[in-house]
């Protein structure tokens, strides 16, 4: 089996849809990133039930249930869990966006400080 | 239906479960994140048995599959029951439009099993968008590397299944 028998194995629409496909999540992994908010506060939501709401510039370390969540230069991450999955351990230190832990229902969001969204704005 | 397409189905059903079942031996960075092997069997039900036998066999591998691997009624189960029904009807619409050929729905089933994934957590687990908006993009970007490998998979197995001199054929 060739590449050109793959080829003639789609049609115009299949290849159109792959190429639309990657551009548009290739560019929104780039571009998702770029709006979200920079460090300022941390909403630590548990249940979806607002648990915490912490300055990312103070170092702390807390315990959620078996998780263990730390907070240090300007960053966070999650530095122990005892969910399966770890998928919250790999996201390592994070500065902006959040982490999300669904089988202990955890989310950590990093969001703009609530002076941040006021008159600071002018030196932009 | 004929007994022998009865028969078949449920060998299909027993190869989707297969395919579910060891594709979490593959290694992956993140463990939520496969190729989804399965959609292969499902989109080749799909075509040669229409949307009845496509949706039964997505039910049967998701129902047996988690109680196999242990996620019944767990975030994994939901996650893959709404992402299942998903792509098998936005496969089906895809396949009605008759503009696609089996790259293109595999990619549509990739797509809208994703989507259906995303709504499911949104709905049931996580009421934040914004932590959606990032998780998005980098989910529906592997789903479209996977959709494409499993498209090349049906392409071939369509070839094969064409040229095989067996009644298949005519019930197609």
């Amino acid at each position: 089996m060739s590449i050109a028998e793959i080829i003639r194995g789609t049609t115009l629409f299949d290849r159109i849809l792959l190429a639309v496909l990657f551009c548009v999540t290739g560019a929104s992994i780039i571009l998702v990133p770029l709006y979200l908010p920079r460090g300022g506060q941390l909403r630590i939501e548990v249940d979806n039930k607002l648990l915490y709401r912490l300055p990312i510039g103070q170092d702390k370390t807390i315990e959620i249930g078996h998780m263990t969540v730390e907070i240090k230069n300007g960053k966070v991450r999650v530095a122990d869990s005892d969910c399966p999955g770890k998928i919250c351990l790999r996201q390592g230190w994070i500065d902006r966006g959040s982490i999300v832990c669904l089988p202990n229902r955890v989310v950590i969001t990093v969001e703009e400080t609530p002076a941040a969204q006021g008159g600071v704005d002018a030196t932009t | 239906m004929l007994q022998r397409d009865k028969y078949r189905l449920a060998l299909l059903a027993a190869c989707a479960l297969a395919l579910h079942g060891f594709e979490r031996l593959i290694p992956s960075p993140i463990p939520w994140l496969r190729f989804g092997f399965a959609n292969i069997i499902t989109l080749i039900t799909l075509v040669v048995y229409g949307f009845n036998a496509a949706l039964t066999i997505t039910l049967v591998r998701v129902l047996m599959g988690s109680m196999l691997i242990g996620t019944f009624l767990g975030p994994p189960f939901i996650m893959s029951l709404v992402g299942g029904c998903f792509s098998v009807v936005a496969m089906w619409i895809a396949l009605r439009v008759r503009v696609f050929g089996p790259l293109g729905l595999s990619l549509t089933g990739a797509l809208f099993h994703n989507i259906g994934q995303l709504l499911a957590v949104y709905a049931v687990f996580i009421q934040n968008l914004r932590s959606i908006a990032v998780l998005a993009p980098v989910i529906l970007f592997i789903g479209t590397l996977a959709g494409l490998l499993n498209g090349i998979a049906v392409i071939f197995i369509m070839e094969h299944l064409k040229k095989m001199p067996d009644n298949v054929q005519n019930t197609l």
